[in-house]
């Protein structure tokens, strides 16, 4: 079977520590960590991801900003889990 | 407290009081100190007579005085019975001219000889030999007093109105200040709050030694902004505690390439200073002077010299929240500088650099010592 192939984004590493802690438990799932919505914007570019964790208050480009300037090939292979760690 | 009020009022009573004993004691002497000619020759008796009538007299306006200053002019201010006003005061001063009227007539008939021989000699003075109930001048004279009497009396009463709503205003004023203040003061960052619980879930979850430590330092925050910032004013000591937690907390999130210095000397252990007015800089600071790639560095120093409070605080800007600004016009800053400006005005100054690289903030303030 497929692994889902996850990205989470947060500023906050200890919030991206636990997330990735609880996803390591789940086999079926592999996690990438971003820790700004740049570093984001670039995985994406080269990688395919499944599933998209994203902490929406963040220095820079907030998530939901990056979220509407995702390119649209993206969207189609995109499920949106949205936590906001605040 | 209580004391101080009543020591107030009794001197600031004192001082209203010798204001009307001197107006009056004025009021009754002066018809005496200007000799009219034609009471030079009159007989003793007649002369005590006119003294004490006068005096009568003027005894009878300044009850009118009193009257109209605490329980007239005042109903008229607050019951606007106009009307009413009018006609009590026509009542009084028909009441005045004829007891004025009816004692010159008195002293006149007792003396119909010698008014006679005036009028002789001074036909001006043709009115005190005749027998009429109302004379001219003297007509005048009352009516011009009497509304001289009342003009006062209506005009300290209109005054005492205003002081007494302009205090009452000032109270309300004074109160919203307050508390406005007070809610000001407990603003803690939710942001910080529970990123920093999820810090030391991740803690606790990893069995860091940390963990506790962290724990305690939260607590202590929280108990310090709680209940401490409640009072009036800090020691400087606490407040510093107060930051080296925070920071403290805030450097479990931040990655090592970050250089973060808090300098502050030891201090004297009796200065005091308004709670929470450093905070807001600190945390400025580790908002936007924090980097995840790259290398950044955050100094906070705080020195004393003899009564002036020196807080220097730099970081590098990186990019900013899109929904906040830089320059202070955010919430928190705003908050401080209008503490400052309550507590110390005129005994700080505060310098904010904000340049597209760096964020200085250099904040002095003249502490009062307790």
């Amino acid at each position: 079977m497929n692994k889902l192939h996850c990205l989470a984004v947060d500023d906050e590493p200890f919030a991206l520590d636990i997330l990735a802690d609880d996803i390591g438990k789940i086999p079926e799932l592999t996690l990438v960590k971003a820790r700004s919505a740049y570093e984001a914007k670039n995985l994406l570019e080269y990688g395919q991801f499944d599933l998209l964790f994203l902490d929406i208050q963040m220095p820079g480009i907030s998530g939901l900003q990056f979220l509407t300037e995702l390119q649209a090939p993206h969207w189609l292979s995109l499920q949106l889990l949205s936590i906001n760690m605040q | 407290m209580p004391l101080d009020r009543a020591l107030h009022l009794h001197v600031l009573l004192n001082f209203k009081i010798w204001i009307h004993l001197t107006g009056w004691a004025a009021f009754i002497v002066s018809p005496f100190l200007f000799p009219l000619p034609f009471l030079k020759p009159l007989p003793a008796y007649a002369f005590q007579y006119l003294v004490y009538s006068r005096i009568g007299i003027d005894l009878l306006l300044m009850g009118i005085f009193y009257f109209n200053l605490f329980r007239l002019t005042p109903r008229l201010i607050s019951h606007n019975n106009t009307l009413s006003f009018i006609l009590i005061l026509f009542g009084f001063l028909m009441l005045i001219i004829v007891i004025d009227s009816f004692s010159f007539i008195f002293l006149k008939k007792h003396l119909q000889g010698f008014f006679l021989e005036v009028s002789k000699i001074d036909p001006i003075r043709k009115d005190l030999a005749s027998s009429r109930f109302l004379s001219p001048p003297q007509l005048i004279t009352n009516i011009i007093v009497f509304a001289l009497i009342i003009l006062v009396s209506s005009l300290l009463a209109v005054l005492d109105d205003r002081l007494r709503q302009k205090a009452y205003s000032q109270d309300i004023i004074y109160e919203k200040v307050k508390s406005e203040l007070a809610i000001l003061k407990l603003q803690i960052s939710p942001h910080f709050l529970f990123n920093t619980l999820n810090n030391i879930r991740w803690l606790t979850r990893t069995k860091s030694d940390q963990a506790e430590k962290s724990i305690i330092e939260l607590s202590d925050i929280l108990r310090y902004m709680l209940y401490q910032a409640v009072h009036e004013q800090v020691y400087l000591r606490e407040e510093i505690n107060y930051l080296t937690k925070y920071i403290n907390l805030q450097k479990l999130r931040i990655s090592p390439h970050v250089k973060i210095d808090f300098f502050h000397e030891a201090l004297p252990g009796h200065i005091k200073i308004e709670p929470l007015l450093l905070l807001p800089f600190v945390e400025n600071a580790f908002k936007f002077g924090i980097h995840s790639e790259t290398h950044s560095a955050i100094t906070i120093a705080i020195q004393l010299t003899d009564k002036e409070l020196f807080f220097f605080c730099i970081n590098p800007c990186f990019d900013l929240p899109s929904h906040e600004f830089p320059n202070g016009s955010g919430l928190g800053l705003q908050n401080v500088k209008r503490r400052l400006d309550l507590y110390y005005p005129m005994k700080h100054s505060l310098l904010i650099e904000s340049t597209l690289s760096q964020f200085i903030v250099n904040l002095r303030i003249t502490l009062a010592n307790e």
